[in-house]
């Protein structure tokens, strides 16, 4: 008889979560404290739907960028078994055009999605509370027009305070309605542990980014306060290379849409 | 001698939470030729008849390849398949041409006879705009498309959209000759509904003469999906040409309509179908090959995930830290033993003291009178003074005492956790060690 078995135990697709964090000067003290504190927790939750999902893997990626960017998960992915969360500081610029370069270079296969057929389209995090100090409309035009990966993922941003530049981050998500402004930390900190669930229980459901991206807004408007959080912010024209067109294929996913959780 | 392979299963996931199977497969067999067609109609909600698109492009593949089969007869154009170039792509491009202008026709008449309800037009959100103007209306019935059409001389392969078309040629060897559109990843393909269709379908043509094929597989995604990596997918189909090499083609398309089921829950959760044909004859040939070839797979496979395990491992130095946290917790250990020493030393001492003056002064020794004559200090108040000193450090015994059992309790689970990781990556490592030894034994063989 066919011996499937051994085959079921690497079944599960892997669905990377991205954080792309900004630590620039602007996020020292308690932001950052803020942003520390919830991806210790974060990564706790992430376990449990990571150990919980039938069809997906979690593995976790961290880019922080600030005068330059640097991937703190420098080997690549890691799995949530062995995220360990050493605090970061703030300091330096917002170089969103540095963090834009580092991800078109490793998201490809051969870099740190290095499997024909093993991973899921990622789902990218941003984070900042500023403004962006590099060109980072160059390095948005030659990710979005050269990382099919990039293009495909769901992306979601946190905008933090009122000097995060929710424009930028329209353009950079692709999405005006994925922009979720935030301004107290405590709502960061729940906001942050929110959309990481959200958007890896969505994610690891094989759907095109517009349709994941509207169900992970959806659900987090289900969870959060609406009093504490901004989301359809009107400000800013997203650029429409990063919704998917009719053109831009067809998604063949296999679970009902827009299914809450607690 | 080929027999066809055929077997399809609604996806675990569909069944769960009650959608319809989007996949369709059909074979057709004759004495000249045979054909099969594996069709996966799209999840997205814009495509709510897709179930209908993947059947009606099964119906009119098999009708469209059986006329281009007759056609190539009668007009003796069957040589121009063999030509790369211009010709044959045209050739090819009519056939494919065929089958979508049919296809579109056809889904057409089913919209028109059957409206969209308002529950299949709430899912589609982002195109209703367009569907509502009587646009692009094939969309409502998006699917892919694998087809092949097996002769006496060659065997030529059509696709549109994703899924895998897996060809076992003359060594042994699982190859895809058609070519992959870029365009299809992750979970987004192509399809049959799409306004460049015909540009963007592919095909290939195999001319048995040089280059026999013992065996083809078309899947659907959901086959595809159910692995981590392509070589692993060849395996499975390796595996089933050794069971259909031990019960016969109808044995294994029996085995696969009652394993499929199981096949979609524990791999992908979606529709599941294969199609394809062998050549059970010639398979005995193949099995020691299939099976050294699918232990290597395996191995290679596991060597391959513990590598990326132990990467992981490294990845944002956790080892690191839970060593020093356990060293943390050791010399925590130390310094409370340590503070526990020298309080318990300093209150012996102070105790032993306070005891001999006691007795000193209740025996009214002499020597014990000079002295405390000579040293002004040493008044009725030193006993008071010894008997603080001895209660203070009665106190820091037992404050130390305390801390070093909490120091003990606390480096138990510390210990457990890096000593569990620690092995943990020790266990990869070894494991890596020996599936490498193993490797290059098997390879030796």
């Amino acid at each position: 008889m066919p011996d499937i078995k051994e085959q079921e135990k690497i079944a599960r697709k892997l669905l990377p979560i991205i954080y792309v964090l900004d630590t620039s000067g602007s996020m020292s003290g308690d932001r950052i404290a803020s942003v520390n504190a919830a991806m210790n927790e974060t990564v706790e939750v992430l376990r449990d739907v990571s150990n919980n999902n039938p069809t997906a893997e979690l593995k976790v990626g961290v880019l922080k960028f600030a005068s330059g960017a640097e991937w703190i998960t420098r080997d690549g992915f890691v799995f949530l078994e062995d995220f360990f969360w050493n605090d970061i500081d703030a300091g330096g610029l917002t170089d969103f055009g540095s963090a834009l370069d580092e991800l078109n270079d490793k998201m490809s296969r051969s870099k740190y999605l290095d499997s024909d057929v093993g991973y899921k389209v990622p789902v990218i995090i941003f984070m900042s509370d500023g403004e962006p100090t590099d060109d980072y409309e160059t390095a948005l035009n030659n990710v979005l027009s050269s990382n099919k990966w990039f293009k495909a993922s769901t992306k979601i941003a946190i905008a933090i305070g009122d000097d995060a530049n929710i424009e930028v981050l329209q353009k950079i998500v692709g999405n005006k309605e994925a922009v979720i402004k935030v301004d107290d930390n405590e709502t960061l900190k729940k906001l942050i542990r929110v959309v990481s669930v959200t958007a890896s229980m969505i994610g690891s459901k094989s759907k095109t980014d517009s349709n994941s991206t509207n169900d992970i807004i959806s659900s987090v408007k289900g969870v959060m306060d609406p009093s504490t959080i901004n989301i359809d912010i009107p400000t800013g024209t997203p650029d429409s290379d990063g919704d998917t067109n009719i053109d831009d294929g067809w998604s063949d996913s296999d679970d009902p849409w827009g299914e809450s959780w607690d | 001698m080929y027999d066809m392979v055929h077997a399809s299963t609604q996806g675990y996931d569909h069944i769960k939470h009650d959608i319809p199977c989007q996949d369709s497969g059909q074979f057709y067999e004759s004495d000249y030729c045979k054909i099969f067609v594996v069709a996966d109609g799209h999840g997205d909600s814009n495509c709510p008849r897709s179930q209908i698109g993947s059947e009606t492009a099964c119906d009119i593949s098999i009708t469209e390849m059986k006329k281009f089969y007759s056609d190539l007869v009668d007009t003796g154009w069957e040589e121009k398949l063999y030509i790369e170039g211009e010709e044959r792509d045209l050739l090819v491009r009519q056939l494919f041409s065929s089958i979508v202008a049919k296809w579109i026709k056809a889904v057409n008449e089913d919209l028109d006879s059957r409206p969209l309800t308002e529950k299949e037009k709430s899912g589609c959100d982002r195109y209703i705009d367009s569907y509502e103007k009587g646009e692009r209306l094939e969309h409502i019935y998006g699917t892919t498309l694998i087809a092949g059409l097996l002769t006496n001389n060659y065997l030529l392969l059509l696709q549109q959209g994703d899924g895998r078309c897996v060809v076992f040629d003359k060594d042994g060897n699982a190859i895809q000759p058609i070519p992959w559109d870029e365009k299809c990843f992750a979970n987004i393909t192509t399809s049959l509904c799409d306004e460049d269709s015909i540009q963007r379908f592919r095909y290939a043509v195999v001319k048995l003469l040089d280059d026999p094929v013992i065996a083809c597989f078309a899947g659907s995604d959901g086959v595809e999906d159910a692995f981590s990596s392509m070589d692993l997918m060849y395996s499975y189909y390796r595996e089933l040409l050794i069971y259909a090499s031990e019960n016969g083609v109808e044995g294994l398309n029996n085995y696969l309509s009652t394993s499929l089921p199981e096949f979609s829950k524990t791999g992908s959760g979606d529709d599941v179908t294969i199609g394809g044909f062998i050549d059970e004859d010639r398979l005995l040939d193949y099995i020691t090959i299939f099976k050294r070839n699918n232990k290597i797979v395996h191995i290679e496979s596991r060597i391959s995930e513990l590598e990326d395990r132990i990467k992981s491992m490294n990845g944002m130095g956790k080892l690191d830290a839970l060593k020093k946290r356990f060293e943390d917790a050791k010399n925590e250990i130390n310094e409370a033993d340590k503070e526990l020493a020298v309080a318990t030393s300093l209150y012996d001492s102070y105790s032993s003291n306070l005891e001999k003056y006691k007795q000193a002064k209740n025996d009214g020794l002499e020597w014990f009178n000079i002295v405390s004559n000579l040293l002004k200090e040493i008044s009725p108040s030193y006993q008071e003074e010894l008997e603080k000193k001895v209660l203070e450090y009665k106190e820091k015994k037992e404050q130390a005492e305390l801390r070093l059992k909490k120091a003990k309790e606390s480096i138990i689970p510390i210990e457990q956790e890096y000593r569990e990781y620690l092995e943990k990556k020790e266990s990869y490592e070894k494991e890596k060690e020996e599936a490498e030894q193993l490797l290059i034994n098997l390879r030796n063989s």
